[in-house]
């Protein structure tokens, strides 16, 4: 099974109206750490002195994975935080077309006025709307409250969200402890390559906040 | 990042140039600097006063001087933007030359520059101006307190949501103020005092007056804002170019704008009449001089986009110390919750917040102590705040130096030595007759003090930020080690590897 990071962070980071938690732009580049994270979880790519390389292994089982390496296999000499950035332009897109191709969910264009701001942007509704106790945010609140420590996986999910701010929106939002505690547990349990994404993703988020 | 103007990258060698593709160019970077210039507040209210306080006829040219000097400090200013792409800019710098107690109190001055004197001191001019404006236009009668109040109340709101028509709406009024100033401009300059074109207050010798320090001051205090391009380096389309460019762009539209401007207005008054005519007619003068001689409507549309160049202005600060808070609170100087970020707007509300309730104390400080809010508000706060953007400014230079003197951090002679060494020399020049000049800058008695209680304000915040750097680097060395990485101070840090206290007995 192919680690499907940045699907489960994109559901974690839309409401059960298909309306984004933090701004879109900030999933979008927590969305482009994820891509990244994915295929490092998979051994396709590695980093060395923030320099993103790619690993000569078996194509990924997933068309987005392999389409993303294709990309790096071609463009060799950019920086983990460079890719941050340049997955972010379509992430939003892409993953959001991997998980409606699943049958996860809807997307909805709105119309019309969408230059001018007077929309909210495209929904991506959730088809299974009724169990928000399953969401991935749900289950990592709950392994963190029972003092558990999350799976690798769930760790990084969990790191982008912090990384993001979405943690706040998502997980308990009135225990200050929460966000150490997954700090915490990114140290503990997620590959030392993949922590370093998950921090460039926070610094990347930082930067977009501050220039834009 | 803006959704709309993302491009898929074609599939092969695209990447990097989708990515070039998405950053800012030089425009944008030159439009969200000029902005927070407000070029026409300083052609109306910054050279007026500068006449009317010096009692010189040397402005027009302590304008070109000012501009020479920031440009030789943009030559390294830039440099170091080239090696340090980080969006901190002033403190980073510093931090990263002269050490981080330095660079910490180099923020503590930024701190009380941009924010609490500059943007306030803006405040209170919209206020005066809005108060009058809308006496003339609209026989609407109220305290200047109650526009300073409308003006705090829409940038309290503009900082925390996001309107994304709303740059579109300030670069279009920004282009109509600047063409109105040069309009009025012409028109003053085809009509000079006694009918015969002086060239007299651009001659040097205007300069050697006693009034130079104040002068040169007041100039500074109108280029505030051209030093924000290199806090976008890091999103800049070119990290070679793009910042330079847009640095030197803002420099020379600025000071040449000034420069003319100033120079009109002494032709059109007669430049044995600019200073009397200043002191008498404030930032109504660049609009009496031009109206016999331009259609009614031009001269309330300058007023309508003064109005507008201080808003703009007010707005433009509250977003440059919004993004100083962020950062230090990013890196742990600052609390952790002054580095929230607005849930749908993305905007730094942690920051500013804390400034607008700075704001809306020192508006209430006004109205209860009676102090005059263009006087003491508009004019003092903002000469002070650009005062401590020039010490700023000559710490930098030094911070420059000192940074490509060591042997890892390679740059030209020219841009990495000789042009932060003359900026230096420059810039401390201008503090000294600054300081030299104090009481006549600030209009007081010398022998009052006052003015040692406005200046005095950089060195105790500055001591306080070095302080404050050094209990930090006993008190928590983790977060001593990230001073100066702003949004970066996460990558690679070690601070979170310690397991929480509550990791025990779970969350709850």
């Amino acid at each position: 099974m192919w680690p499907k990071v940045a699907d489960q962070l994109f559901l974690a980071s839309h409401d059960s109206f298909g309306e984004p938690e933090v701004h879109i732009d900030v999933v979008a580049i927590g969305l482009g750490g994820a891509l990244i994270a994915e295929l490092m979880l998979a051994g396709r790519v590695t980093s060395e002195n923030g320099l993103l390389l790619v690993l000569e292994t078996a194509a990924p089982s997933d068309v987005l994975a392999n389409a993303v390496l294709a990309r790096m296999r071609a463009e060799q000499s950019l920086s983990v935080a460079d890719w941050i950035k340049a997955l972010a332009l379509d992430a939003v897109a892409e993953v959001s077309g991997r998980l409606a191709a699943a049958g996860k969910i809807r997307v909805e264009r709105p119309r019309r006025f969408r230059t001018l701001g007077l929309t909210r942007g495209t929904k991506y509704v959730p088809i299974d709307r009724t169990s928000r106790a399953s969401t991935p945010a749900a289950r990592i609140a709950d392994t963190i409250r029972r003092g558990e420590y999350l799976q690798p996986v769930n760790a990084v999910l969990a790191g982008l969200m912090v990384a993001m701010g979405l943690h706040r929106e998502v997980l308990d939002t009135w225990d200050p402890g929460i966000e150490r505690h997954i700090r915490y547990q990114v140290a503990q349990r997620v590959p030392a390559n993949v922590q370093d994404v998950i921090d460039r993703t926070e610094a990347s988020v930082g930067t977009d906040v501050i220039t834009r | 990042m803006s959704n709309t103007r993302t491009r898929r990258g074609s599939s092969r060698g695209g990447v990097a140039a989708a990515l070039a593709k998405s950053r800012l160019g030089v425009a944008p970077l030159v439009f969200s600097v000029m902005a927070a210039a407000a070029p026409l507040t300083v052609v109306a209210g910054g050279a007026t006063a500068g006449f009317a306080v010096t009692g010189s006829t040397g402005i027009p040219l302590a304008y070109v001087v000012v501009a020479v000097v920031l440009g030789v400090f943009a030559v390294g200013y830039v440099a170091m933007s080239r090696r340090i792409v980080n969006a901190g800019a002033f403190y980073t710098y510093i931090t990263r030359g002269l050490g981080r107690p330095a660079g910490v109190g180099g923020a503590a001055v930024a701190l009380a520059a941009y924010g609490p004197l500059m943007q306030v001191g803006l405040l209170c001019g919209f206020g005066v101006v809005a108060a009058d404006f809308m006496t003339t236009h609209a026989s609407l009668t109220m305290p200047w307190w109650i526009w300073a109040y409308i003006a705090w109340a829409a940038v309290a709101v503009l900082g925390v949501i996001r309107i994304d028509l709303l740059g579109v709406v300030l670069s279009v009024l920004l282009v109509a103020e600047i063409v109105v100033a040069v309009v009025l401009a012409v028109v003053q300059v085809e009509h000079p005092a006694g009918g015969r074109l002086s060239v007299t207050t651009l001659s040097p010798s205007n300069l050697l007056t006693t009034g130079l320090g104040a002068g040169l001051a007041t100039a500074i205090a109108g280029f505030v804002g051209f030093e924000g391009t290199a806090v976008f380096s890091e999103e800049a389309k070119d990290p070679r170019r793009t910042v330079a460019r847009a640095t030197f762009i803002a420099v020379v539209l600025i000071g040449g704008l000034y420069a003319f401007c100033a120079w009109a207005m002494s032709v059109a008054a007669g430049p044995d009449q600019i200073v009397a005519r200043s002191t008498a007619e404030g930032s109504a003068l660049i609009f009496n001089l031009a109206a016999p001689y331009v259609p009614a409507v031009v001269i309330t549309v300058g007023q309508f986009l003064l109005l507008s160049s201080l808003f703009a202005a007010v707005l433009a600060f509250q977003n440059t110390q919004a993004r100083i808070v962020f950062a230090l609170a990013r890196e742990g100087v600052l609390p952790a919750v002054l580095g929230r970020v607005g849930k749908r707007s993305k905007a730094p509300v942690g920051g500013s917040i804390t400034q607008t309730v700075i704001a809306f104390a020192a508006i209430i400080a006004f109205v209860l102590t009676g102090w005059d809010p263009f006087v003491n508000g508009f004019f003092w706060l903002t000469v002070l705040g650009g005062i401590g953007v020039l010490a700023m400014m000559t710490i930098v230079s030094l911070a420059v130096v000192a940074f490509f003197t060591r042997r890892d951090n390679q740059a030209g002679v020219w841009e990495g030595r000789l042009a932060p060494l003359l900026a230096f020399a420059a810039l401390a020049a201008v503090c000294v007759v600054t300081v030299d000049n104090a009481a006549a800058l600030f209009g007081v008695d010398p022998a009052s003090g006052t003015q040692w209680r406005l200046l005095g304000v950089y060195p105790v915040v500055f001591i306080i930020g070095v302080v404050g750097a050094l209990i930090l680097r006993s008190a928590k060395p983790e977060v001593y080690a990230r001073i100066g990485l702003g949004a970066h101070s996460i990558v690679g840090a070690v601070g979170h590897t310690a397991e929480p206290s509550t990791a025990a007995g779970g969350v709850r």
